[in-house]
């Protein structure tokens, strides 16, 4: 369990500093020249060639990315243009509005994923099989920002019921309840997709684990059918339950950017297309590391608790 | 239990797919020739018509142009991109997938190693990233979304070719002394255009969706593009009072992407019944 701990982790500290020498590179190589951004087009060679030197952008790139990933590690992520201020202040904040809306479309979608994928399993060619089926072909058919404007139609327009952007009342006391009613529309959007993953795999992997011969040993040796379902059939399907939600945690942090521009919910996703559309690189290059960071995190998490699940995996190399 | 029923439904499926994109395929095709409006013409005095009015079989948007029209045309963009991220990002990933999984060596390992790397940027974030990097814009949203797809054809395709690569005809190819660029061409690429094509069918769905996406959020398409993602954007200032101009484009993107969705399950289930 050590060696594998220990390869893991030299294995994401790897991916990690390439994850940021990608986006170092990305928008160092982007079309325009800072300098001639900040002093604009009447500026003299000579001047532009001062404020390069000065911002160290004469030096050799390998140079210019180790000074910047050096300050990013120590939590400067430099400035945004447009804002005016640190960057790193404003993405935690921003992070903040993220994790809200991707937990809650995960404590939609888990819950009610499994719920369907082993009701179907249970019962193959019953109604509610099929029911689950059309769900998962539905779910990752439908564009996100489509459904959130569906939704904002008829709840928030039509039906004037749950409010449909922001995260909370302008005139509010900006309290749990206010979160809540301008969280439903939004999360209940940003679960579709893994809703529609988690019931289609916990069917798939629950009917292979149902014709196993140990769930028929169980059967025959009288094991309830609660029991044997839940303790002996549903536990084998934890493992890839786990993969998918390490996957899909990854997939709501970025996915939420298509839900936050709809709902105009104040979350990393929503900052970035805007920091994009005004060439904010500063923001950008620190958004995006951030949430490459995190799923880097979140991947090794998955692949220990993995190792926790299923002892196997330990010494698979 | 009788497994004739849900084989019955699948196929039903499949053609219920097939037709979709068919239909779609065709109308995109003769959009010139079809009798609707010029997409891009306004008529200020019209703005905002609803579905079902004279002139307007799906209403109009806020500068009065033609729904109907701007849809069908849409179409256009929406297929084209699909279909030409795919081709870049099927051609490319299965020129890496090939080479490192015939090859094996150093390049497999280097090759691998950046894969990795771009499997570690969640999908979406780096095509953006791509998109703040080159400038906003449709052929730029097209090439992200392939770049981004590069890595999950490579990785198929090599999979695929290890496991080709030691069957015992293409140990009888080399025996007899076949060039290893005959037995790529004879005997390794006719092996993979099974699972390739299964990957398109999967992925081809998400591609659509995806440049539409980046459409939407102001990166891909821009106006006056009729084309889909942009405008359910610009439906969306609208929807207090004509939620149409936002819902038609995005119903006509669920409409595609179910029947790309729909075939493409039928696909594997008929290519690779291992899959199912």
């Amino acid at each position: 369990m050590r060696r594998y701990l220990t390869h893991r982790l030299l294995s994401a500290l790897f991916v990690l500093v390439g994850v940021s020498f990608v986006v170092f590179l990305a928008l160092h190589l982007a079309p325009g020249d800072p300098a001639q951004v900040l002093l604009g087009p009447m500026a003299t060679p000579g001047e532009l060639a001062n404020l390069r030197s000065q911002l160290g952008l004469d030096r050799p790139m390998i140079v210019q990315y180790g000074r910047w990933a050096a300050r990013a590690a120590h939590g400067d992520l430099g400035r945004s243009i447009m804002l005016r201020r640190p960057v790193l202040p404003e993405l935690t904040r921003r992070f903040q509005a993220t994790l809200i809306l991707a937990a809650g479309a995960l404590l939609l979608a888990f819950p009610a994923g499994i719920l369907l994928g082993v009701l179907a399993a249970t019962r193959p060619g019953s109604p509610i099989d099929r029911l689950a089926q059309v769900v998962a072909m539905v779910g990752i058919s439908m564009p996100a920002f489509w459904v959130g404007l569906l939704l904002i139609i008829g709840f928030s327009v039509r039906l004037g019921w749950l409010p449909g952007t922001g995260m909370y009342a302008p005139a509010g006391d900006g309290g749990a309840r206010d979160l809540l009613a301008h969280l439903i529309l939004p999360a209940v959007t940003l679960s579709l997709v893994p809703l529609a993953i988690v019931s289609r795999l916990t069917r798939t992997s629950m009917l292979d684990v149902i014709a196993q011969d140990y769930v028929r040993t169980a059967r025959a040796k009288g094991a309830s059918e609660p029991r044997v379902i839940g303790w002996h059939a549903f536990r084998n399907t934890l493992v890839a339950l786990v993969t998918v939600l390490g996957l899909q945690v990854g997939y709501l942090l970025a996915g939420a950017v298509y839900v936050e521009t709809v709902f105009a919910w104040p979350g990393v996703g929503f900052m970035m297309v805007n920091a994009i559309l005004t060439r904010d690189f500063p923001l950008v290059q620190g958004g995006v590391l951030l949430i490459a960071a995190s799923y880097v995190a979140i991947n090794l998490a998955t692949d220990l608790l993995y190792a926790v699940v299923d002892p196997r995996v330990r010494h698979v190399h | 239990m009788s497994t004739e029923a849900p084989a019955r439904r699948r196929r039903r499926a499949r053609a219920a797919g097939a037709l979709i994109v068919a239909l779609v395929a065709v109308v995109a095709a003769l959009a010139p020739a079809l009798p609707l409006a010029d997409p891009n013409r306004t008529q200020p005095s019209r703005r905002l018509a609803p579905p079902l009015s004279p002139e307007h079989l799906l209403g109009s948007d806020h500068l009065g142009r033609d729904l109907l029209s701007r849809v069908v045309w849409g179409a256009r963009v929406s297929l084209v991109v699909g279909v030409l991220a795919t081709l870049l990002a099927v051609v490319a990933g299965t020129a890496v997938g090939l080479v490192t999984g015939f090859y094996g060596g150093l390049t497999d390992h280097v090759a691998m190693r950046g894969i990795d790397l771009i499997m570690a940027f969640p999908y979406i974030l780096l095509a953006m990233l791509l998109v703040a990097a080159l400038g906003p814009g449709l052929v730029n949203a097209m090439l992200a979304v392939a770049v981004v797809n590069v890595s999950f054809y490579a990785r198929g395709v090599r999979a695929a070719v290890l496991l080709l690569r030691e069957q015992e005809f293409v140990e009888a190819a080399r025996a007899v002394g076949s060039s290893e660029g005959r037995i790529l061409r004879r005997h390794i690429l006719p092996g993979i255009a099974g699972p390739i094509l299964v990957f398109v069918s999967m992925n081809i769905g998400v591609m659509i969706t995806e440049s539409a996406g980046l459409s939407f959020i102001g990166l891909g398409a821009q106006p006056p593009t009729a084309d889909w993602g942009t405008m359910l954007a610009d439906g969306r200032q609208f929807i207090t009072v004509a939620a149409h101009v936002a819902a038609i484009p995005g119903l006509a993107i669920f409409v595609l992407v179910l029947g790309c969705n729909l075939l493409g399950d039928g696909l594997r289930d008929a290519l690779d019944p291992r899959l199912r």
